[in-house]
C-alpha cells in the first residue's frame, strides 16, 4: 500500500542566460523559497532529491555532491536522478516514490542547471552524447537531430510550417506573465517563421534559449500535511507518473511518434485510474497540460505522445487556438522552455511546478481562469531523445 | 560467461580516440566574489550563521545546517593565524607526472573559522598542531593564489 | 511571487565578475567493442555490416552484441548493400560550437536496404545534391573513400549520394 503524497510548495530562481550565483546558491534560492512557502524548515525534512542534467554543463563532475548543501541535503539521505532532459519531471517523481513507500515523509525536491559555465556554447558538451565510433565523427549537433525529428514529424502528416511556428508564438507570449521568464515577448506568426535557419527545417525561434535556473518543491505525505496544519487548497496531489525509455538506436525508431511519452502516459494514467485513453476523454479529465517544448514542434509531437490529440493531429489545434492559455485546452500556460527559458533539469522543473501553481490557483497573471482546476500532466523528454517522463497531479480539493 | 568467453580470442581490440573540447567558466558567485575581492587587499574573510554559531572560511552564501542565508553583516576579516590540521608530501602532478620538487599541502584551522581550508605548506618541518600564518603573494588579482601559503 | 537570482551581461560575466577559465586535459580511448568492431572492420573493407537475430528474426544495423528486444546474443553479421533510403534529412548551417557555415551541411538518416525493422540505419551526410531537391524516401548509394585510406571509421563513406537510376 503507498502512500499518498501531495505537493505543498515550489520555489524558482529567475531564469537567466548568465547568472551571477554559482549552480549551488541557485539551489539555495529555490529550495529555501520552497522551504518558506511551505512554512517549514529545513529541519522538517528527511529525505532530499536533486535533479540535475550532464555534468559538462556546470563543469562540475558529480554535480550531486557539488549540489547538496544548497539543495538542503547537509546529513540527510540524499539521492540525485539524472534521465537529461526528463529529469525535471522525474525529480518530483522519486520525491514521489521515496514518500509513497514509506521511506521518507517530508522531501525537499532541487533541479538545477548552470549552463552559461561552458563555453563557447553548450552544444560542445553535448559532443559525447552522440556515439563516439559511427556519429561523432561526423561532427553531429543537437539542432541536426531535432531538425531530423522535426522533418520527419511533419513529413509524416503533412503538416505546415505555420502550425508548428504559432507554438513560439502562444509559449513565448504566455511567458510574459512568468515571474521567472527570460524571453517573454509577443512575436508575429511571421517573426518566427523568418527567423534565422539553422537546419532546416529548424530556425532560431523555434528553439528555447539555454539558460541557468533552480526550481525546487517541498513534497509530503497526507500524514505529514495533516501534522503541520496545511490547508488543502495549498496541496497538489500526485496521481499518476510513468516513465519509459526507448531504444539507445535512435536511427532505428521513426521519429515521428514518441512511443516512449504514450508508455509513460498510460502508466501514469492508469496509476491514476483512468482507463480510458483517448483524447476527447483525457482533454476532459485534464484541466491543462505542461508537456515539454524544447523546440515548439515537441510540444505538438508530446501532446500527441501524451494521448491528447491524434497522431498528427496536434499541430492544427494549436494554430487554431485549442491550446492557447484561454483555449478549449491549455497547454503550456507557463510560457514552457520557449519563453520562460531552458535551465535543462530546472526547466522540466518549471513546468512540474506549474502544475502545482494553477493546481492551487497561485499561478498569478497566469492563472487560467473560467474553469475548475482539476487535474494537469507534466512531460520532460531526454537523453539522446529517448526518454519521457509523466507527472500527473490533482488540486487538493479533488478526492 | 559463454558469450565472452567466445569473443575474447576472435577479436582485435580496437579504439577510437576522441577529446572534450569545451572551457569552463566559473563565476565565483555572491560569497565567492566577496571572499577573492577581500583577498586582493590582504584580507582573509570568513562568514558565521547567526543561528548556529558556525563559521565558514572561505565564507558561504548560505548555512548548510540551519538554511539560514548569510548576508552582508555576517562576514568578517580573520586574523590569517591558523592550526595545521593535517598535511601531505605530494610527489605527483594531476597527471600523474611526477613533480620536479614535492609540494608540500596542508589542511589549515584558520582563526576565527570552523571550517578546515586548503592551501601551500611553506615550513620545512611540518609537524600537525603548529601555529602558522598566511603569507600573501606580491601580485593580487582576486584569486586563491592571492595567498602563497601557510608558514 | 518574488523570484531571485543576478543577471549578468555577457561583459560583466566575462571580464568583471571573479571567475575561473578552465579547460579539461582529457582524452579518451573508447574501445569499439565487439559488434561495432566488426562494423568498422567492415567500412574498412568497404561493406555495410548489419547483423541478425534468430529470436526476433529481424535484420538491423548499426549491428549490436546483443537484441535489446529480446536480449538474445546476436553473432550472425551480415553484409548489407551500400544502399538505402532517405528517412530524415536536414540542411544544417549550425556547427558543433554553434558557429554559423555558408555552404550547409547535409545530415540524413539513411535506412539502409536489406535490413527488416524501418527504419533500420544510421547517420550519415548526403552530397553531390542540390538541397532543394532532396526529398525523404529517396534512394541513395555510398560513396566510399578510396580502399587505400580507408582506416575502419563511419567517414570511410565520405557520403550518400542521389542513386543515377532512382
Amino acid at each position: 500500500m503507498t502512500k499518498k503524497v501531495g505537493m505543498v510548495s515550489v520555489g524558482l530562481t529567475q531564469f537567466q542566460r548568465r547568472a551571477k550565483e554559482t549552480g549551488k546558491e541557485l539551489a539555495y534560492y529555490s529550495a529555501k523559497m520552497a522551504l518558506d512557502e511551505a512554512g517549514i524548515t529545513r529541519k522538517d525534512v528527511d529525505g532530499v532529491i536533486i535533479g540535475s542534467a550532464p555534468d559538462a554543463f556546470d563543469g562540475v563532475h558529480q554535480k550531486h555532491e557539488y549540489l547538496t548543501d544548497g539543495s538542503g541535503g547537509f546529513n540527510l539521505p540524499t539521492m540525485r536522478g539524472y534521465v537529461g532532459g526528463g529529469t525535471g519531471v522525474f525529480s518530483p517523481i522519486q520525491g514521489w516514490y521515496s514518500i509513497a513507500s514509506g521511506v521518507n515523509d517530508v522531501v525537499l525536491v532541487t533541479t538545477e542547471e548552470k549552463m552559461s559555465s561552458v563555453q563557447p556554447s553548450s552544444q560542445a558538451a553535448f559532443l559525447t552524447i552522440f556515439d563516439n565510433m559511427i556519429e561523432r565523427p561526423l561532427g553531429p549537433n543537437l539542432v541536426w537531430i531535432f531538425a531530423l525529428e522535426m522533418r520527419r514529424y511533419m513529413e509524416k502528416h503533412g503538416i505546415p510550417k505555420e502550425h508548428i511556428a504559432s507554438v513560439s508564438v502562444k509559449n513565448k507570449g504566455n511567458a510574459i506573465d512568468h515571474p521567472s521568464a527570460m524571453l517573454g515577448k509577443k512575436w508575429t506568426l511571421d517573426e518566427v517563421l523568418n527567423s534565422e535557419l539553422l537546419a532546416d527545417p529548424v530556425r532560431l525561434l523555434d528553439i528555447s534559449p539555454v539558460a541557468d535556473g533552480a526550481v525546487s518543491f517541498v513534497m509530503m505525505s497526507e500524514e505529514k500535511i495533516k501534522e503541520f496544519g496545511i490547508s488543502k487548497d495549498d496541496v497538489a496531489w500526485v496521481d499518476g507518473v510513468g516513465w519509459n525509455v526507448d531504444t539507445t538506436m535512435w536511427t532505428n525508431r521513426d521519429l515521428y511518434y514518441p512511443k516512449y511519452v504514450e508508455k509513460a502516459a498510460k502508466q501514469a494514467y492508469n496509476m491514476a485510474g483512468m482507463k480510458d485513453h483517448s483524447p476527447e476523454a483525457l482533454r476532459k479529465w485534464l484541466t491543462f497540460a505542461e508537456p515539454y517544448d524544447p523546440f515548439n514542434y515537441k510540444e505538438l509531437h508530446h501532446l500527441e505522445g501524451l494521448q491528447l490529440f491524434g497522431k498528427g493531429k496536434a499541430p492544427k489545434a494549436a494554430f487554431e487556438g485549442v491550446t492557447a492559455r484561454d483555449g478549449d485546452f491549455p497547454v503550456t500556460p507557463s510560457g514552457g522552455l520557449l519563453g520562460v527559458g531552458n535551465p535543462i533539469a530546472a526547466a522540466a522543473g518549471m513546468k512540474s511546478a506549474e502544475l502545482y501553481l494553477q493546481l492551487t490557483g497561485k499561478a498569478g497573471k497566469r492563472q487560467i481562469d473560467g474553469r475548475d482546476m482539476e487535474r494537469g500532466v507534466a512531460q520532460a523528454w531526454g537523453d539522446l531523445m529517448q526518454v519521457g517522463t509523466v507527472l500527473v497531479m490533482k488540486g487538493g480539493r479533488i478526492e | 560467461m559463454i558469450l565472452n568467453k567466445r569473443n575474447q580470442h576472435k577479436l582485435p581490440t580496437t579504439s577510437v580516440k576522441g577529446d572534450f573540447p569545451v572551457t569552463y567558466h566559473y563565476t565565483a558567485g555572491i560569497a565567492g566574489e566577496k571572499f577573492f575581492l577581500a583577498l586582493k587587499d590582504k584580507k582573509l574573510l570568513a562568514n558565521t550563521c547567526d543561528s548556529c554559531k558556525f563559521s565558514y572560511l572561505p565564507p558561504k552564501m548560505f548555512c548548510e545546517d540551519c538554511f539560514d542565508e548569510l548576508d552582508d553583516g555576517t562576514y568578517k576579516e580573520v586574523d590569517g593565524t591558523a592550526e595545521l590540521f593535517s598535511y601531505s608530501e605530494v610527489f605527483y602532478d594531476h597527471r600523474g607526472d611526477k613533480l620536479e620538487k614535492p609540494l608540500l599541502l596542508g589542511l589549515f584551522k584558520l582563526n576565527g573559522s570552523s571550517t578546515i581550508f586548503m592551501h601551500n605548506l611553506l615550513v620545512s618541518e611540518p609537524k600537525i598542531g603548529m601555529k602558522v600564518k598566511v603569507v600573501w603573494s606580491e601580485h593580487r588579482v582576486g584569486s586563491i593564489f592571492d595567498l602563497k601559503g601557510f608558514e | 511571487m518574488k523570484v531571485r537570482g543576478t543577471k549578468l551581461t555577457s561583459d560583466e560575466f566575462h571580464n568583471k565578475v571573479i571567475a575561473v577559465k578552465h579547460a579539461p586535459e582529457i582524452e579518451y580511448d573508447w574501445a569499439t567493442g565487439v559488434a561495432i568492431s566488426k562494423f568498422l572492420k567492415g567500412l574498412k573493407d568497404g561493406k555495410i555490416i548489419g547483423v541478425y537475430c534468430d529470436s526476433c528474426d529481424r535484420t538491423v544495423t548499426p549491428p549490436r552484441m546483443f537484441c535489446e528486444e529480446c536480449f538474445s546474443p546476436m553473432s550472425k553479421y551480415v553484409d548489407l548493400p551500400d544502399t538505402g533510403i532517405i528517412n530524415t534529412f536536414s540542411i544544417a548551417y549550425i556547427k558543433t560550437d554553434a558557429s554559423r557555415v555558408e555552404k550547409p551541411q547535409l545530415p540524413a538518416v539513411i535506412d539502409i536496404d536489406g535490413t527488416s525493422i524501418s527504419p533500420s540505419g544510421f547517420l550519415h551526410l548526403l552530397d553531390e545534391i542540390n538541397p532543394d531537391d532532396i526529398k525523404i524516401g529517396m534512394k541513395v548509394k555510398a560513396v566510399w573513400k578510396d580502399a587505400i585510406d580507408r582506416t575502419g571509421a563511419i567517414t570511410d563513406i565520405k557520403y550518400f549520394k542521389k542513386m543515377e537510376d532512382a
